[in-house]
């Protein structure tokens, strides 16, 4: 027996054959009808509609026979697909191709058989129209036509499956498409090639403040405060054009635009597809991210600065002191500024690093703890105790107040610092008044603290600069001073969602209010 | 006869450093802000001034410049000392018309040789 060998197609003829859907599937009246008229005209027992699946001869539709499929080793059909034209044996039981083959020599006693291979929309022979007799017969130029015809007929049923796939394909991948635009964060516009809006998707009538039939129909430009040049540059399909301008919303707000286009082809048509995003947001970071970047300078410039200065006279005066002979007064004297610019040195760098640490370590960097204010109070006047100065710093703290959410020791470093402001610098001779009351905002709420005096005031350039790094008001009055306590005071407050607001007059005096979040409005306190 | 050299400074710890270290060199006047600067220029007719950068809520670089535009005090040379010590400040410090530019901490012997340098 002659086993049918494979077309050299076969592994994409089988694709194709799986793609078409119609490997067992149900009778269809479609085919049933074809073989059914094939029996008729033809005068045979025997005809079917057979796919060739890569094991089996399987029959899309059949009129005598009962089997659904046969292997496909013993199938004529599986010789058929080898042929361009009708394939046929008058009869089997003399052809040596087919004498000994199970359907011959068995029990379906085949003796006729005459086929045509069916091709796909493709080309690909995944099939035929098979005509079967059990007696031997001849086959006619006239019957070979005829077979050709009905042949045809079912190569239209395969193309149109192919079509109804493929158009459903088209739909369901349209229907994605649609979703993904309508879902899509990005504004995305069909453009015309003068710019002229085509179509739009639910972001960009967000955008742009307008539905889409207000968008449509009218110039890209249009929507745009400033006309940007080149905005459909016929670059090569596939690279993009990008620009920045400034959006105008239906209702006349604006925002800061960048606009991609890219150049296709659609249809024959020049079409350019725009995607526009609001800039705002990454101005904003940028701007940020360059004013912080600024901030950090400026500090190291300071910092570098405020370090050198007492290292100066540390080295510069131990060298003269180790060169030259000083008188032992002098050399005392000498050795007193070392000492003194030394103490300086080691003050600034600790609070250059504590600045550096609170800034680094962020709201996360506090221990937070419910602490009574009170508490606070009294260990930060603890720390400004060597200064000498606490007998003229009156205490008034309202009873009941609620406790505040604190890291105690950085809250209570950052009102040490405030109150030795206060004795210090902003009145040295008179007394200062540390008030503490509730908020005015009830229940939860804040706890204020006020420290004021009647001391020298502040102008407003001196208010403005207070809390900066390095700023003094008074720059020389005071050499032991880092210009950093302040800075650290806002820092930490900060960091506590605290607030502090100054009001000062010159010659009359400063009130600082320090407004601090009670703890029961922190949620993890 | 010492040539005299005026040292500017606001901070008393570094006039007094800045005297000493220079003693060697020439007839030392010191002054804290430019108001005395301008006096001392007067009485001592130095040579080289010492000018500090940051004096107080003076400008040192804006001294230097007056001082290099006046026709009366334009030959004075100038070394402007600070802590600021980045290339940019520099610039700053030779574009104001500084005949030269020193660095805080500075070595005693380097003091002492660049004002030497202007002297000559």
């Amino acid at each position: 027996m002659l086993v049918p060998p494979l077309p050299p197609d076969e592994t994409r003829r089988l694709q194709v054959l799986l793609d078409l859907n119609l490997l067992d599937t149900g009778p269809e009246e479609r085919f049933e009808r074809i073989v059914r008229l094939a029996a008729r005209l033809f005068e045979v027992p025997v005809a079917m509609v057979s796919l060739i699946d890569a094991e089996r001869a399987w029959f899309k539709a059949r009129v005598g026979v009962e089997e659904h499929e046969i292997p496909r080793q013993v199938s004529f059909c599986a010789h058929t697909i080898l042929q361009d034209d009708v394939f046929v044996v008058e009869d089997a039981r003399a052809d040596e191709r087919f004498a000994d083959n199970p359907l011959v020599a068995g029990p379906h006693q085949v003796r006729f058989c005459a086929s045509l291979p069916v091709p796909a929309a493709d080309g690909s022979r995944i099939g035929t129209l098979c005509l079967v007799d059990r007696a031997p017969r001849s086959f006619s130029d006239e019957q070979r036509t005829l077979l050709r015809d009905l042949g045809a007929l079912v190569a239209g049923e395969f193309a149109a499956d192919a079509l109804k796939r493929s158009l459903r394909q088209q739909r369901d991948s349209e229907i994605w498409l649609r979703a993904l635009l309508a879902h899509l964060p990005e504004s995305v516009l069909m453009l015309d090639e003068a710019a002229n809006v085509l179509s739009v998707n639910p972001a960009a009538e967000r955008m742009f403040g307008a539905p889409a039939a207000q968008l449509v129909g009218h110039n890209l430009q249009r929507l745009l405060v400033e006309a940007v040049p080149d905005l459909v540059r016929c670059l090569p399909e596939g690279q993009v054009c990008t620009r920045e301008g400034t959006g105008r919303r239906l209702d006349g707000a604006t925002f800061p635009l960048e606009i991609s286009t890219s150049l296709m082809h659609l249809d024959g048509h020049r079409r350019y597809a725009a995607i526009a995003r609001d800039n705002a947001a990454r101005l904003e970071q940028t701007r940020r991210m360059r004013a912080a970047g600024d901030h950090r300078n400026a500090f190291f410039k300071m910092a570098s600065h405020e370090l050198r200065t007492p290292l100066a006279s540390i080295l510069g005066f131990s060298d003269l002191l180790l060169k030259r002979e000083f008188d032992a007064a002098t050399a005392r004297e000498l050795l007193d500024i070392v000492h003194r610019q030394a103490t300086h040195l080691s003050a600034l760098v600790t609070q250059v690093l504590d600045l550096a640490r609170l800034e680094a370590g962020g709201p996360a960097g506090l221990q937070l703890a419910p602490q009574r204010i009170e508490t606070l109070l009294a260990q930060a006047l603890n720390i400004v105790e060597p200064l000498g100065q606490n007998a003229r710093i009156a205490l008034d703290i309202a009873p009941g107040l609620p406790p505040v959410a604190a890291d105690a020791h950085k809250l209570q470093n950052a009102l040490a610092h405030i109150l030795s402001n206060s004795v210090v610098y902003s009145a040295p001779d008179s007394a200062v008044r540390v008030r503490a009351w509730r908020g005015p905002d009830g229940a939860v709420g804040t706890v204020l603290l006020q420290v004021s005096d009647a001391g020298i005031g502040m102008n407003a350039e001196q208010q403005a600069n207070m809390f900066e790094a390095f700023w003094r008001a008074n720059p020389g009055a005071h050499p032991e001073s880092t210009g950093l306590g302040l800075a650290i005071f806002r820092e930490t407050l900060a960091l506590h969602n605290g607030s502090v607001d100054v009001v000062s007059t010159l010659g009359r005096g400063t009130d600082i209010t320090i407004t601090l979040p009670a703890a029961a409005e922190i949620p993890h306190a | 006869m010492l040539d005299p050299i005026l040292v500017v400074d606001d901070q008393p710890e570094l006039r007094l450093l800045i005297r000493l270290t220079l003693q060697t060199v020439g007839k030392v006047a010191v002054a804290g802000s430019s108001e005395e600067m301008f006096a001392r220029i007067d009485a001592e007719r130095p040579r080289v001034i010492v000018l500090d950068v940051s004096l107080g809520h003076e400008n040192g670089l804006d001294i230097c410049r007056g001082l290099k535009a006046d026709a009366a005090t334009a030959g004075i040379r100038i070394l402007l000392l600070s802590a600021f010590v980045q290339e940019t400040d520099i610039a700053a410090g030779k574009a104001a018309g500084a005949d030269d530019y020193m660095a805080k901490p500075f070595a005693p012997r380097d003091l002492q040789d660049a004002v030497a340098a202007l002297l000559v």
